[in-house]
This record gives C-alpha cells, structure tokens and sequence, in this order.
C-alpha cells in the first residue's frame, strides 16, 4: 500500500472526527438557544420558576458531548492520543470520515428538536408548574436517537478498529 | 404498601351544629368532602347548605396586597432548593393561634395601603414630570419669557422646524410672506447641527404675523412643511422651569425610597412574627377556613338536618368515629364500602424506605382505585438502570454525599426528601455498577496520572467485573438482557392485575401466551449470534408458534366475528394495535441500549478530561494546579450532565417501556379537608 494512502486514510478519519464533534456542538447550541428565547420569555414573568428551567436548557446541550465522545473515540483508537499510530487505509478512512458525518447530523437535527421540545416543555411548566417532571420527557423522547446514534458511533468506531476490521478494508 | 381502602362515610347531625362538625372535621383532616346532591333523589326536600365566603376572601385579598407590595420592593431570594420546588412553611398550632390574636392585618393593610399610595402617586407624578421635560426639552434654550411669548394682543408667534430645502420658498417679496416677519433660532443643542448637513436636516424658526392674518400665513407655512413646538402655557421662562421640575422629581423619587426602605423593615425577619412568615400562615389559616366553607356548601340541608358525605381512609375510620361519638353525640354517622361505579381518588401508602419513588408514580399519575400501587415494584429497577447509566464510583459518593446532604436539611418536606433520597439511593446504586464496570473518576487510577500502585488502582482492579469499552458487544447484550428482563416483569405485573380484576382470560391472553411466545423467539434469535443446539431451537419454535396462536385466537377477543377475531389477533401478534406485539417488544428492548450508551458517555467524557488535564501536568511549576484545577472544573461539570441524563432516560425507562406494559395513571388524589396544603403545613406532635 503506498505510503500518501495511509495519510489520506488517517487525515479522512480525522475529518471525521471534526465533523462528529462539529456538527454536534453546532446543533447543541442551536437548541440550547432555542429553549432558552423560551425560558427568557417565562422568566420574565415568573423568575421563581428558574430553577425548574435550567434542566430543561440543559437536554439540548448533551449532543454536544455525544459528538465529542465520538471525535475523541476515533482519535484514541486510531492511535492519535495516548497510544501507538495504526495503519489506516483508504477503506477505514472513508468509512470512519463517514461513520463520523453520520453522527454529526444525527446530532445535530436532534440537538435542534430537542431544543424545540425542550421550548413546548418550558411552556407547559410556565402555565402548570406541577407539571415540570413530565415536561423533561418531552425532550427525552427526541434524545432516544441521540443516543442511538452515538452507540452506534462507538461501535463503529471500536470495530473498524479492530485488526480483523483493518485487514478487510485493505491494509 | 398498596392503595389504601376507602370507606365512605356519611354524617347526618342536627341543622344547628353543620358549623361545627365541618370544623371539627377540618381539625381532623382525614376525610374528603364530596358533593351529594347527584346521589339523593331529587324530589328529597334537601337544598345545599348556603355558606359565606367574604369574610375569608377579603382577608385574602389583604394578604395578597401586603405581599404583593413587599415582592416589589422585597422580592423573595430563593435558595437553590426552593426554586426547583416550593418549600411550605412548616408551624404548629400554637403559632398558628399567636399569630391570629397578635398580627393586627387590618393596621398592617391598612399601612400597606397608605404606602403603596404613596408609591403609586410618585410615580405617577415622576411620569408627568418626565413628559413635561421632555416636552420642553426642543425649547430650553430659548432666553423668552413665556409670559412675553403669550400675552401679546394682536400678534401670534410660532416655533417650529423648518425644512432647509424649502427655505427658499420663504420670499419677504411675496404674499403671504410680506405680512409675516421671522428670525432663525439657531440651536445650542449639537444633534441638531448633524441634522442640518443632511437633505431632511430642519432649521428652528419664530414667525410673527398679526392675528387677522394668521389663517393665511398658516396656510403657507404647511406648505414648507413647518412642524410646530407646541410651547407650554407657563408663566415662568422655560429654563427655570425645567430645573424647578427636576427638584420637584428628585422629591418624589426620595419619597418612593423612603416607601421601599418602610416595605423592606416590613418584608425582613424569618422568625415567627417577623417579615412574610405571618401573613403567609394567615393566608394559610383563611384559605382553610375559605376551603372549609366550600366543603360545608357541599352539604346538603333539610328543615332539620344537615347531610355531610365523604371518602375517608379505612385506618382513620375510628378516629372519626371517636370523634363523633364525643362531639356529636346525637348524629348519626354511616360507614360502608364505596360503590363499584363511583369515580374514586386514591391515596397511595408506602413503608419509608420505598417512599422515594413515589415521586415518580405521583409524576405519572396515580393509579385507578380498583388496581395495584405500582411504586413496589420500581424500586430495584429504577435504581438499578439510574446507577447502570451514572456508572461511577467516585461520582456516585458525590451523589450520595449530596443526596444525604439535602435529605438532612429536608426533612420536613416530603417532596424534595424524596427527590434528596432517590440521589442518595442513586449514588449508592452508581457506586456498585461503577464499581463492577471500573470508572474511578473515569480512568484517573491509571498510573499516568496517580502514579503505580496508587490506591485507586489497586480498588479499581479488585471489584472491576467488565469493562464495557473493552468489551462492548458483551456490556450490549446485558443492557438489552436486563430490557428483556424488565419487560417480562411488566407483562407477570399486567397478569397481577388481570388477577385482580378477576380477568382470568388476560391473564392467559395478555399474559401467559406474550410470556410463551416472547421466551420462543428469544430462543430461535439465539440462532443468529452463535450456534445453539437445535434442541434449543426446535424447543424455541414449539413455544413460538403455541403462544402465536394462544394470541392470535384470543387477541381480538372483544370482535363479535370468528375471522374478524383471527384478524385482529394476527395484527395484534404484529404489534398495530393494542398495547403490544412484537414490533414493540423489540423496540423496546432496543431501547434499553441506552443503559450502556449513557453509561460509556459518562467514563468517556470523565476520560477525556483526565487526558486533558494529563497533558497539562508536565508544565513546570504550575503543572500540578493545572492538573488539579482542570480535573475539579471538568468532573464537576460531566457529574451534572452525567447524573441529569441518568435520571431523565431512567425516568423514561421505567415510564414507557415499562409503565406501558401495565400500567394506567390518571388517577384523582385523595385530598382530605385540612390545614396542610403545599404553602404551609402544621408540624404534629413527636415530628
């Protein structure tokens, strides 16, 4: 295998890893933002409900981790941190670049709908305080494939790893 | 541990003692008041008992000023803990009493009164002042006295603003223009020299003209599009004015100062007597009293008697009776079961230690009166999938620590004592499954970080069962192990309740052949993940196929046609309709991914922080702090995220996949005719 495939498998893998935590933080914040125009709105009114609020602001926030523990996952297990480099092909470059941009959107469309949950559930707490404990499912329900989305990120990234894995993309 | 029994008891006593038994029965507090009038028959000569609520409405309404005025100028610092639930104001009696003789509402209202007219007034007075200066702003440079300005005879005067581009159309040489005479004023104020570079800029201008000619010259000066100051009718020059204003503002704003600093000696204190406590154990006190005149108008009265019904808790019934039979001797009180049609609410108890996740049953709604109390069963599940997903021994001692921290300090409020116990529970559940899963902190006992042999090393590798990063696809197949687990306990609790109920075909139905066909097809998909003994499968398929057809030959029981039936059995085998099938067997378990998911979230994200903080510990001399500070800042920070995820999706857990195999909240609570609401409460001997 010629020496420039294996840097370009490993600079798509890194890609990747840019793109998962990327696209993540963005949707995050977007939700976050979302939920929080609510909440300023409530709060406005009601400033003792604040504390009810904050958990709700927060959901939108974990993709931005999730698409962190993903960058951070590849860059572990291709060797980038705290261990010796592997060889990375073509093959497992494309498909880590892509295992990485498919979380990424994962989390980023989640992220945003979740802030957009997360903004209906503010409402309802506004208006009936009691409540607040069935308004955090909301956004939990929209979590789930966030969630999803990340495992199947991790084993991925934990299998295209693997040296049997390796081997049959090429190397 | 169950739904406590409901009896319905009905008083009938004498007319003139109504007052007093509705007060006795408050004193009590064991007994809902229900309205009667639907259950008698109508041609009965009853009417509902008339009470008056003003006198405790209006005492209300003055509460609610004095309040309302104290939030404004004293608002109200909540703790952390009491902005995540309201906290009521624990008292007794004795206060409750000292309170009512010593707390002159009437002096305080009235004073409260007295000062927010005050307020109003200032501010009032500060808003037309404000206006008034902003009106004469545009002409406080003008040296004129308004007197002059006003008072001449024959002349009116104009201010205003002129556009510079019509300017040339002023012609001293032609009519009107010759009957006017005029004089630019030229501005002090800056602002307006900007303006005048511009194309709209405006110059100030004065016009004079005899009044016979005003109608004309007005006329033209609409024309040059001249924009009027309307000068106010004062004698004083406009400066002098303005400044007189000022003092008159600066008086007013000392007076609504003086007013705040009256309100806040008013609001300050927490001991008895002292700022809001009285007037919110008054507002409790009449709001009872308001709520006991409700309950008595529920009553129904006759030309002699007076009628009271109501649900009461089995446990209590001798209570009330003593009661009766010392008081009001001459009524007559009737206990018996309630009817099987009546809409019951449902008071749930349960043994202290299990209390905790009452919460979450109360959160989903409590269940029917005739059914089972779900909280038993939820406690090893719920702390269980909570600690799966915390994972983390170091993190689940902070948990515990805060969780016995805020159990400690809550004691006398059973809403948030059960929110601080479910953490201390959940820390001590995270502590094991951390413990078995080895997260320390995430990996802070590698040796790269605490040095050989450190002993979070030497914990971490004697309790360390599996670690579900090495060994994912094995960690995968215990979370999904324990969904299946959790569900096959959901369907034997719908078959607890088929029993119950007396339903012996759910029980085998929506029971017995989920149970059957389920354990089949659990069999045969052994057969896709490794080689299993074809004993296994062909037993698998036995069972598969005779609950299949358990199901499709019951499911649709309540369809009237035989192929109808076998239809809607076979849609409901699939999962379309009904509360199950086999669609949403696997999505659920599916769903239970999620234990393993959020718990690697919280090692990883711990890990990477550790990695960070690793990196910045070489750097000389102030390594070590770094090292410290990051690994503080960023533990802090996934402890939150970590232990608000766990929670939230083990909330979910137990509410959706699990509460839907069963269970059916929505219940009304029994609410008995008391003091204790969720403002105030009044604390009971030996509490």
């Amino acid at each position: 295998m010629l020496p420039e495939w294996i840097e370009l498998g490993r600079g798509l893998c890194y890609g990747g890893a840019g793109l998962a935590f990327g696209l993540a933080g963005a949707g995050s914040a977007w939700g976050i933002s979302i939920a929080v125009h609510q909440c300023a709105g409530v709060l406005r009114e009601k400033p003792e409900l604040f504390g009810r609020m904050l958990v709700m602001i927060a959901l939108p926030g974990t993709q931005g981790f999730y698409g962190f523990i993903a960058a951070i996952l590849i860059m572990t297990q291709t060797g980038l941190i705290g261990g010796s480099a592997i060889k990375i092909t073509l093959g497992t470059g494309l498909a880590m670049f892509f295992v990485g941009l498919g979380c990424g959107i994962a989390q980023l469309v989640s992220a945003i709908k979740q802030g957009e949950a997360s903004a209906a559930g503010i409402s309802l707490i506004a208006r009936r305080p009691e409540a607040a404990g069935r308004a955090i499912l909301f956004p939990a329900f929209v979590e789930t494939y966030a969630v999803v989305g990340l495992l199947a990120t991790v084993l991925f990234i934990i299998f295209l790893t693997q040296p049997l894995a390796l081997k049959f993309l090429g190397q | 541990m169950a739904i406590e029994p409901l009896k319905k008891v009905t008083i009938v006593s004498t007319k003139q003692a109504n007052r007093r038994l509705i007060k006795s029965i408050n004193k009590l507090g064991v007994m809902e008041v229900i309205d009667i009038q639907g259950s008698l028959k109508e041609d009965l000569p009853f009417k509902n008992y008339r009470a008056n609520t003003s006198e405790a409405d209006n005492n209300i309404n003055k509460i609610d000023f004095i309040l309302n005025l104290m939030n404004i100028f004293a608002p109200e610092q909540d703790s952390f803990i009491k902005s995540l639930t309201p906290l009521p104001i624990v008292t007794t009696e004795a206060e409750v009493d000292r309170t009512l003789k010593e707390y002159n509402l009437d002096k305080n209202y009235r004073y409260a009164v007295e000062l927010d007219e005050i307020y109003r007034n200032s501010e009032r007075i500060i808003t037309e002042i404000e206006n008034e200066i902003e009106e004469l702003k545009p002409v406080m440079d003008i040296p004129v006295d308004l007197e002059e300005f006003h008072s001449t005879k024959r002349i009116s005067m104009v201010i205003g603003y002129v556009p510079v581009k019509n300017l040339h159309i002023i012609d001293d040489t032609k009519e009107p223009w010759v009957w006017a005479a005029w004089e630019e004023l030229p501005e002090v104020n800056d602002s307006i020299d900007i303006l005048k570079q511009k194309e709209d800029a405006k110059v100030r201008m004065v016009f004079a003209f005899l009044k016979r000619d005003a109608e004309d010259i007005k006329r033209a000066l609409e024309d040059i599009g001249f924009d009027e100051i309307q000068l106010p009718k004062r004698k004083e020059k406009i400066k002098e004015r303005v400044l007189e204003l000022e003092a008159d503002m600066e008086h007013y704003r000392e007076k609504i100062a003086d007013v705040a600093d009256k309100v806040r000696r008013m609001a300050q204190g927490q001991q008895e007597g002292e700022g809001k406590r009285p007037l919110l154990i008054l507002k409790a006190y009449w709001t009872n009293i308001r709520n006991r005149q409700l309950a008595a108008m529920k009553g129904l009265e006759g030309r002699w008697v007076y009628i009271i019904s109501g649900y009461i808790r089995t446990k209590d019934v001798g209570i009330l009776t003593a009661m009766m039979e010392r008081e009001f001797p001459e009524s007559v009180v009737t206990v018996e079961d309630p009817p099987q049609d009546e809409d019951l609410p449902v008071s749930i108890s349960v043994p202290y230690l299990f209390r905790p996740i009452q919460l979450l049953t109360e959160m989903f709604g409590l269940p029917p009166y005739r059914s089972f109390d779900p909280t038993p069963f939820m406690q090893v599940n719920f702390y269980m999938f909570f600690g799966i997903c915390f994972s983390d021994v170091c993190y689940g001692i902070m948990l515990a620590i805060l969780g016995a921290y805020l159990n400690a300090k809550t004691k006398a409020y059973r809403g948030v004592n059960n929110l601080a116990r479910i953490l201390l529970y959940g820390g001590i559940s995270s502590i094991i499954f951390g413990a078995l899963t080895g997260s320390w902190f995430g990996d802070l006992y590698k040796p790269e970080y605490l040095g050989e042999g450190n002993i979070l090393l030497t914990l971490q590798q004697r309790f360390v069962l599996i670690d579900p990063m090495g060994k994912t696809i094995v960690a995968l197949i215990i979370a999904l192990g324990l969904g299946v687990l959790n569900q096959f306990f959901g369907i034997t609790l719908k078959m607890y309740g088929a029993y119950q109920k007396k339903d012996y075909m759910g029980i085998f139905s929506d029971g017995l052949c989920w149970i059957i066909t389920l354990t089949g097809l659990l069999m045969m998909a052994g057969k896709v993940f490794a080689d299993i003994p074809p004993a296994i499968l062909n037993t698998g398929l036995a069972l598969f196929v005779a609950g299949s057809l358990g199901l499709i030959f019951t499911q649709g029981r309540a369809i009237k046609s035989i192929p109808g039936r076998i239809a809607g059995g076979l849609v409901s085998l699939y999962g379309i309709v009904g509360s199950y099938g086999i669609t949403s067997f696997i999505g659920d378990t599916l769903s239970y991914c999620r234990l393993l998911a959020l718990g690697l979230t919280t090692s990883i994200v711990a890990m990477a922080f550790n990695l960070m903080a690793g990196m910045l510990k070489d750097i000389p001399y102030i390594g070590f702090v770094l090292f410290i500070v990051v690994l503080a800042i960023g533990h802090i920070f996934n402890f939150l995220i970590s232990a608000l995820g766990a929670f939230v999706h083990s909330m979910r857990l137990i509410f959706v996949e699990f509460f839907g195999r069963f269970y059916e909240g929505g219940t009304r609570p029994f609410q008995p005719l008391g003091f204790d609401t969720n403002m105030c409460v009044i604390k009971k001997a030996g509490e």
